[in-house]
């Protein structure tokens, strides 16, 4: 987006006589997806979308449109507007203190589908029957006000995978940077193992160690959850155990500087040394619990309340996980986590691409185990951590290690289906 | 659809197709208009637009690029970069279409013609029944409505145009004693019902009533007792029967899924086609893939390859007999029209269209009385699925304890599982009455698309499956 694009859409928010929120997002997504080894659906986008929200008192609505920039930002300010003239009875529309910061600022353009499709293969050699993807996505981001707000930022991401009898990740800012490092994909051949119900130790791969502690961050720390009463806070002050560290750290992993309200994100620390601390928040949770604004709110147009989007959980001293686990289950990834009780975060779901270890080494696949668990309490039976590494989650990366857990529980035996 | 858009859409097909063997484009704008009440006041009300052009080209392989850019300019970009996408792989192109013709779903009341001030009060009058009961602490009520307009152009002489309208509404509450919180939503948890219908579904859905109904329920499962454990029969309705027959049957007989091109996000089937003919359910059960139902959400004239709208048998007599397919993805030799893109940015890939239990004999009072000790259960409240749609495990806002052919009354966060054929194998009895149900946020692919997904149900009894007490809240 153009600086005198942008500028010019302040000036016509400071003017209008109206509150107003802006928020226009610049977006390319390009992908290369795989199954049975090859390449297959290679699609890329270019997207812009202006969102509009406008107020007068109680009177509030709002606009949103996606084609050319000048046009959606136009069409979106229209829709609001003619909303607004039969909006009534609603909350005064909140806006972030002004901060202008507004630096000439061009997408970066998406790497050659020849240059993707080069990588992938690179990465392909050797491996039989795996699926994945190559998602290379660059986002220009600003959020405008009526108070003279004007923030703009860039974001870029490159997410390689590879899935089948096994899982291996890898994630960077540019496909540049993702060349440089080596997927660490490790299959296992044979049958796979239905193994019977039961307790076994196990090794949570950074993704699927990811889902346990976003689990627990979003049942438990966003503002909206806590101040409805469907949050474990502020009740459960211990989690974890006494080195268990968890925060939500824009700085450490690439993350946005700030909101889609505007607000510069704080780095708060969710669980300290064990000890839980408060709720993340936007304008209006913050006003609620008479705080400021922790700068977590998300896109206005989602159905949500503030949550952490960048966790960082504190690494440990596993140097070589899977010999730490010496023999259990390397679990890389969890497969539909279905939330059963927000007070306990407990979740339902199954294991995915799971390997059984004996003496520290992958051997077979095993059949999918459902289990239904308290996060919260899976949490405390973490024995050990391994190196922290970077892992895309629901709202952007975040840096988390394995995790190796003293126990797990399946209710059921793995299931095969014979005819 | 506006000039300038049909303009841009015949410009991008004249350029590429001297240039490839095969381009199709796809011209598509979408209106959505949100309405919201929460806890007695008005949200902001929201409308948005949606405009774009997506460029599908086959040459050797297939190639996909969309813009938003109302350019030449930015159309020429587009299709030389579906054009260098599309040498990335080779194979045989698939039968195109060459179908020219328009479509457009019923609408007799335009949602968007209506004052915005009659619809914000009918929404508050339904929102005001969310809060009849003296425990709700938290209540919402939504009126959401889409319009999409499509023009389809292939370089084999396709030119369809389409115009799709639909009306939904999303009603929950939530209630407390101080030691319990319950939530209870209609017709579901998941966002909302829909039908390709303008107001006049509104209307005739007498939301008031049903808000005033989920209050009290609410309300009273406040005080009703845990969920038995055990073996027990089930009876399920609503959209707990349509979000079951979703997950464990529809996507596992999409064939993309069966042939393994969705492994990467959702992952596979148990039904891989060398299983086609086995039995997967009771006699009783038969299921159909049905694009052409007029008011469905999953309707359309044509879908996004331009093939026209199909009934295709997916289950007859409890024998998987078909799958949801493509012109690529087929093994009848020709497709089964289910290639649907959730919008312009989107590549068009195997959906469900909607996915009906087909009705049976028996009554509901029939179903009911064959119970000696079971729960009815409606309106879903968690679900999960393993990547082949074998192990299930499902949860339901409300479940009410039948014993001895007769409800008995309300019971708490009632939680059932099973495998998929062994679950639908133990169906004795299906009703005769039928209820239209949506999955709004059905989510496949990469990146992912979220479409709306019609399901015709009939209420149906399952013998001797594992239920327990959730626990929720």
């Amino acid at each position: 987006m153009k600086t005198d694009f942008l500028q010019k859409a302040r000036a016509r928010a400071e003017k209008s006589g109206l509150d107003c929120h802006l928020v226009l997002i610049h977006e390319r997504v390009g992908s290369l997806r795989l199954a049975h080894s090859q390449i297959l659906q290679p699609t890329s986008t270019e997207s812009f979308f202006a969102y509009v929200k406008l107020g007068r008192g109680s009177c509030v609505a709002s606009g949103q449109a996606e084609g050319a920039p000048q046009w959606a930002l136009e069409r979106a300010w229209q829709e609001a507007e003619a909303l607004l003239e039969h909006s009534s009875g609603c909350e005064q529309l909140l806006l972030a203190a002004p901060i202008c910061e507004l630096a000439e600022a061009d997408l970066p353009p998406l790497p050659s589908p020849g240059r993707a499709s080069e990588f992938v293969r690179g990465q392909l050699l050797g491996k039989e029957e795996v699926a994945g993807m190559l998602q290379v996505k660059s986002r220009q981001l600003t959020v405008i006000n009526s108070l003279g707000l004007l923030r703009t930022a860039l974001s870029t991401q490159a997410h390689f995978f590879l899935s089948g009898n096994g899982f291996a990740e890898l994630v960077a800012p540019s496909l540049e940077e993702l060349g440089e490092a080596q997927l660490d994909f490790v299959a296992s051949r044979g049958e796979p193992l239905a193994l019977p119900p039961g307790r076994y130790r196990v090794l949570l791969g950074p993704s699927a160690a990811l889902d346990l502690v976003e689990g627990i961050a979003h049942s438990g720390f966003g503002g909206r959850e806590y101040l409805e009463g469907a949050s474990f806070l502020p009740e459960l002050k211990i989690l974890g155990g006494d080195t268990f560290t968890l925060a939500d750290n824009w700085q450490a992993t690439g993350g946005l500087p700030f909101d889609f309200e505007g607000t510069t994100r704080s780095c708060p620390s969710l669980v300290e040394g064990g000890k839980t601390q408060g709720p993340v928040t936007d304008l209006a949770t913050a006003r609620r619990l008479g705080t400021k604004s922790s700068g977590h709110s998300l896109p206005p147009w989602e159905d949500s309340g503030p949550l952490p989007l960048n966790l960082v959980l504190a690494g440990g001293r596993a140097e070589d996980p899977l010999a730490s686990l010496g023999d259990g289950l390397y679990i890389p990834r969890f497969h539909y986590l279905g939330l059963v009780n927000p007070k306990t975060a407990t979740f339902t779901g199954t294991i995915r691409d799971c390997l059984l270890v004996e003496g520290g080494r992958l051997q077979r696949p095993v059949v999918p185990l459902r289990f239904t668990a308290s996060f919260l309490e899976l949490a405390q039976r973490i024995e050990e951590r391994g190196k922290p590494t970077w892992v895309p989650g629901s709202w952007g990366t975040n840096l988390v290690p394995p995790l190796i857990l003293s126990c797990f529980t399946f209710a059921e035996e793995g299931r095969k289906w014979i005819i | 659809m506006n000039k300038e858009l049909l303009e841009l859409a015949e410009f991008a097909l004249n350029t590429a197709a001297p240039l490839v063997e095969y381009v199709e484009v796809r011209a598509e704008s979408e209106t959505t208009e949100a309405l919201v009440r929460a806890d007695g006041h008005c949200l902001p009300p929201n409308r948005s637009t949606s405009w774009g052009l997506a460029i599908r080209i086959w040459n050797g392989g297939w190639g996909f690029a969309a813009t938003c850019q109302q350019s030449r300019e930015a159309v020429l970009k587009t299709v030389e970069l579906a054009r260098a996408m599309a040498r990335i792989k080779k194979t045989k192109l698939p039968p195109t279409s060459r179908i020219q013709a328009q479509w457009q779903s019923s609408c007799l009341q335009d949602p968007f013609s209506l004052p915005l001030p009659q619809k914000q009060e009918i929404l508050g009058e339904i929102e005001g029944q969310l809060r009849s009961c003296a425990k709700v602490v938290a209540s919402k009520a939504a009126l959401i409505f889409f319009q999409e307009e499509q023009l389809f152009l292939n370089s084999t002489g396709a030119r369809i145009q389409q115009r799709k309208t639909e009306s939904g509404y999303s009603l929950r509450v939530v209630a407390t004693d101080g030691n319990h919180i319950i939530v209870r939503s209609a017709p579901n948890c998941l966002g909302g019902g829909f039908a390709q219908a303008g107001f006049e579904s509104i209307l005739a859905a007498n939301l008031p009533r049903r808000a005033a109904e989920i209050a009290h329920e609410a309300g009273e499962l406040l005080s009703a007792p845990p969920a038995p454990r055990g073996q027990l029969d089930l009876i399920l309705s609503g959209n707990q029967l349509a979000l079951q027959v979703h997950e464990s049957l529809g996507h596992a007989l999409e064939l993309d899924r069966a042939q393994g091109t969705e492994e990467s996000l959702a992952g596979g089937s148990f039904l891989t086609p060398d299983r086609l003919g086995s039995p997967i359910a009771s006699p009783l059960v038969n299921v159909t893939a049905d694009a052409t139902a007029s008011g469905a959400v999953g309707s359309f004239g044509f879908d996004d390859e331009g093939t026209a709208a199909q009934a295709i048998p997916l289950v007859r007599g409890g024998v998987a007999e078909g799958y949801l397919s493509s012109r690529e993805h087929n093994i009848k030799g020709s497709s089964g029209g289910a290639m649907r893109a959730a919008s312009w940015r989107d590549l068009p890939l195997i959906r469900m269209t909607n996915v009906n239990l087909e009705p049976g004999e028996a009554t509901m009072a029939e179903l009911i009385r064959g119970v000696e000790l079971g729960l009815l259960l409606d309106t879903p409240d968690s679900w999960s699925i393993d990547q082949r749609r074998l192990n299930f495990q499902f949860s339901a806002e409300a479940g009410y304890l039948i014993q001895r052919g007769k409800i008995q009354g309300l019971v708490r966060s009632p939680v059932y599982w099973g495998t998929t054929p062994q679950f639908w194998s133990s169906c004795d009895g299906i009703s005769r009455e039928t209820q239209w149900q949506t999955v709004p946020n059905c989510g496949k692919g990469l990146p992912l698309q979220v479409v709306r997904v019609g399901h015709r149900v009939s209420p149906a009894r399952f013998r001797d499956v594992a239920v327990a007490f959730g626990g929720r809240r």
